[in-house]
């Protein structure tokens, strides 16, 4: 009987020992993963593009073509009278009424926050953020929650009420790089991913650095402002143009006490 | 017992229109209700999370009273507990199909939660621990519970049906032991849950985009409290429906046993005695009484919070806060506001003058209920429509939100065959209060091993799935490490509560005859 019970204990011990082992040896793994992950952000030459985006209030002219070029870009399809008296509308890129000291409405796309609150409530991971600090969206994943349209302090995103529907032969004269979105899914802002990753690719076939002059003006908002008051870039590269921009003293962000640090930013209106 | 069949043809009438009407949704899609884009003037989440807020907060707080009676074995409210488990049963299940209809892509949501739901995520909770776990949870304990009652009516009629329901209950000494262990023990391990499942709760209606903190954590509370109310208020009207199971502790017999378990509960007079205990206390009295003064004070407590959150919300410099303030005082928002702080008031009236110290009646039982599921109705409406239409930070216009036929009827549809199914219930599973029997006594080694094995097993794989569920302390919110491993952590809950089942169904070993 005590033999028995001495090899009870034994077994217990060897079983707890194993234990413990098995799990230093996951912590040593994943403490050495951080590391690495940390010790390659430091690096100058590989450390992550954070994309962005400056938007110059004075020098926009509020003419609304970087919306239209947005909704043309992207598929978003038109709406038909009732969707739209029920203010259903779909705009990536949008006019916030008067805002940041202007008397003139404020330009707005998805912030791209450094932390947002979109991505911390899905529940599937639908809404995620890419390693170059795009807020993305997988629409296949959506369940159409809507839980992120409820989190986004800046109310940038949209739902897609009813099947979407091209009138006439639009159908034909569709975007191919982008998807139209089903019923039932939450839509936002990519910042023209698409045509970020056709530059990427295109400089690594011809083996050059993406320089800053070939991005400033790559998504459709950004090529279709006729005063250049859009510009993107690589924020996390001090001499993009973006960098030099957001160091300017008229620098600001919306609602930047809300702590989401968002990756647009505004240049107020010289007084 | 024609008014009883009145009853039924209306609901089953109601559940046929919301049928209806969720059809007409499944097929022209979200458009048919009213709901709009936030920040082009509207609201996202209406009617439909409203409901799922509303019935499943009354689920819980149902489950939560059925709980606390049990754990404080006050056994002459054993039918008060039986129909606060039905609550939760009804109230849970209608609150799950609330949110489907409130999805957008409701199969993929029955795909994706489970293989790749993110524990970070607040919606992780709500259908693990709320939905999931509180039902099985609810079913566990009926089912357990009803088998006296079963085995009953297997005796007076002889039916196999009942006779497999009862899975071989026969009322000795040991099964009763073991039946109060499980009672108790059951109870006991279900509060912590259910306060983590409210708090999921509640931070999801608190919680709104620019919303102050303090703000968030007093309309989370807010909702705990009004959610309580609502449930106090269905179960008192339950009680008055049936009020002939509930006399045991009318006997001289039954207020000795209750004051015995109250001075063994609590020896000390100077323990300050929560409103929990005072049900406790007042058991010699008919329990509606009793459920009646902790209704007056949860409708009296909510209306002191949602006075303090206007107060304060005008007074704080956040701009958001203060607009929101002011649509429910006197904007587009004020009547529904000030109804329902007079529907909490006459509540509270009412059962202050009709419950107070004698027999609910079945007219005011059905007012107050009335009244007060009014009321947490508009409570929960407000908290979270009105700030998507007037809480924003940014300077959008201002919304509006009228639903339209095809939400009503949908919502209604669900609580009737809510309302269905617990009649249903309460006729399926009545409460029977068994001699009592006390907690400690011998147990058999091998029951106890099944019981612990599927315990731990349990444990291992919750803990498992909900770690590889959450990235095991990572900092990026990705998918889940193991694909359905939010399917382990929800299975491993249901062996867990699977272990009271085992304990109490695996048959006795007959004992040989003693020479």
């Amino acid at each position: 009987m005590k033999r028995d019970d001495d090899n009870l204990r034994d077994s217990r011990r060897k079983l707890l020992a194993g234990l413990a082992v098995s799990a230093a040896g996951v912590l040593a793994a994943r403490g050495r993963a951080l590391a690495g992950e940390s010790a390659t952000s430091d690096e100058p030459d590989k450390r992550p593009r954070r994309w962005g985006l400056v938007i110059d209030l004075d020098r926009c002219v509020r003419c609304g073509g970087c919306v239209v070029a947005c909704q043309q870009e992207n598929n978003v399809a038109p709406l038909g009278p009732k969707q739209a008296v029920r203010t259903r509308p779909i705009h990536w890129m949008d006019f916030l009424p008067p805002a940041l000291g202007s008397s003139l409405p404020t330009p707005i796309p998805c912030m791209h926050c450094e932390d947002p609150p979109c991505v911390k409530v899905c529940p599937v991971g639908a809404t995620y953020q890419s390693p170059e600090g795009i807020t993305a969206q997988i629409w296949e994943r959506c369940i159409g929650c809507r839980h992120c349209m409820v989190a986004c302090p800046y109310a940038r995103r949209y739902f897609n009420w009813s099947e979407p529907r091209w009138p006439g032969d639009e159908l034909s004269s569709l975007n191919p790089d982008v998807a139209p979105r089903p019923r039932g899914v939450v839509e936002k802002c990519t910042l023209c991913h698409h045509r970020i990753r056709a530059a990427v690719e295109r400089a690594a076939v011809d083996e050059e650095p993406l320089s800053d002059e070939a991005v400033r003006r790559l998504p459709a908002c950004a090529q279709s402002c006729p005063t250049q008051a859009i510009s993107f870039g690589d924020l996390s590269d001090p001499e993009s143009e973006v960098s030099r921009l957001a160091r300017s003293p008229r620098a600001t962000r919306l609602l930047a006490e809300a702590g989401t640090r968002p990756k647009v930013i505004y240049l107020r209106e010289d007084t | 017992m024609k008014a009883a069949r009145a009853a039924v043809v209306a609901l089953l009438a109601l559940t046929a229109a919301g049928l209806y009407a969720g059809g007409q949704q499944w097929i022209r899609g979200d458009a048919v209700t009213d709901l709009h884009t936030i920040g082009a003037g509207g609201a996202v989440w209406g009617l439909y999370v409203v409901g799922d807020g509303f019935f499943a907060s009354v689920a819980l707080a149902g489950l939560a009273i059925a709980c606390l009676i049990r754990v404080l074995r006050a056994r002459g409210m054993e039918a008060v507990a039986q129909r606060g488990v039905l609550l939760a049963l009804a109230g849970l299940a209608a609150s799950v199909v609330c949110v489907l209809a409130d999805l957008g892509r409701p199969a993929a949501a029955v795909i994706y939660l489970p293989l790749v739901g993110r524990a970070r995520a607040p919606f992780f909770g709500t259908f693990t621990l709320v939905a999931g776990a509180s039902l099985f949870a609810s079913a566990v304990q009926l089912v357990l519970a009803s088998r006296p009652a079963w085995a009953q009516r297997a005796q007076a009629g002889g039916a196999r049906f009942w006779r497999a329901l009862a899975c071989g209950w026969q009322g000795t000494e040991s099964a009763r032991r073991r039946r109060a262990r499980v009672d108790f023990w059951l109870s006991l391990a279900l509060l912590p849950l259910l306060a983590l499942g409210f708090v999921v709760l509640g931070c999801v209606f608190g919680a709104g985009a620019g919303r102050p903190a303090w703000l968030a954590r007093l309309q989370a509370v807010t909702f705990v409290v009004s959610g309580g109310a609502a449930a106090c208020s269905l179960l008192l009207l339950a009680v008055a429906l049936n009020s002939t199971t509930e006399h045991t502790a009318d006997t001289e017999a039954g207020k000795q046993k209750v004051r015995s378990q109250v001075r063994t509960l609590f020896p000390f007079r100077s323990v300050s005695v929560s409103s929990v205990a005072s049900v406790v206390k007042s058991g010699a009295r008919p329990p509606g009484a009793a459920l009646a003064r902790v209704l007056a004070l949860l409708t009296s407590l909510t209306v002191l919070l949602v006075v303090a959150g206007q107060i304060l919300a005008l007074r704080t410099p956040s701009l958001s806060a203060q607009r929101y303030a002011y649509a429910l005082l006197a904007g587009p928002w004020s009547g529904l506001f000030w109804a329902e702080l007079v529907l909490f008031f006459v509540a509270a009236s009412v059962c202050v003058a009709r419950f107070w110290r004698g027999e609910p009646s079945l007219f005011g039982a059905a007012a107050t209920t009335l009244f007060v599921c009014a009321a947490v109705f508009i409570q929960r409406f407000l908290s979270l429509v009105a700030w998507q239409t007037h809480g924003l930070s940014l300077p959008w216009p201002t919304g509006s939100y009228h639903p339209t036929w095809v939400e009503w009827e949908v919502v209604v549809g669900i609580a009737a065959a809510a309302a269905l199914a617990f009649s249903l219930l309460v006729k399926l599973c009545p409460a029977v209060t068994s001699e009592p029997a006390g907690l400690s006594g011998p147990e058999g080694r091998g029951r106890r091993f099944i019981t612990t094995t599927c315990l731990l097993i349990g444990l291992a794989f919750a803990s498992a799935g909900l770690a590889l569920s959450g990235g095991l302390g990572s900092g990026r919110f990705l998918d889940p490490i193991l694909p359905g491993s939010p399917l382990l952590f929800l299975g491993g809950l249901f062996l867990m509560l699977s272990a009271p089942l085992l304990y109490e169904l695996v048959p006795e070993r007959p004992r040989p005859e003693s020479q």
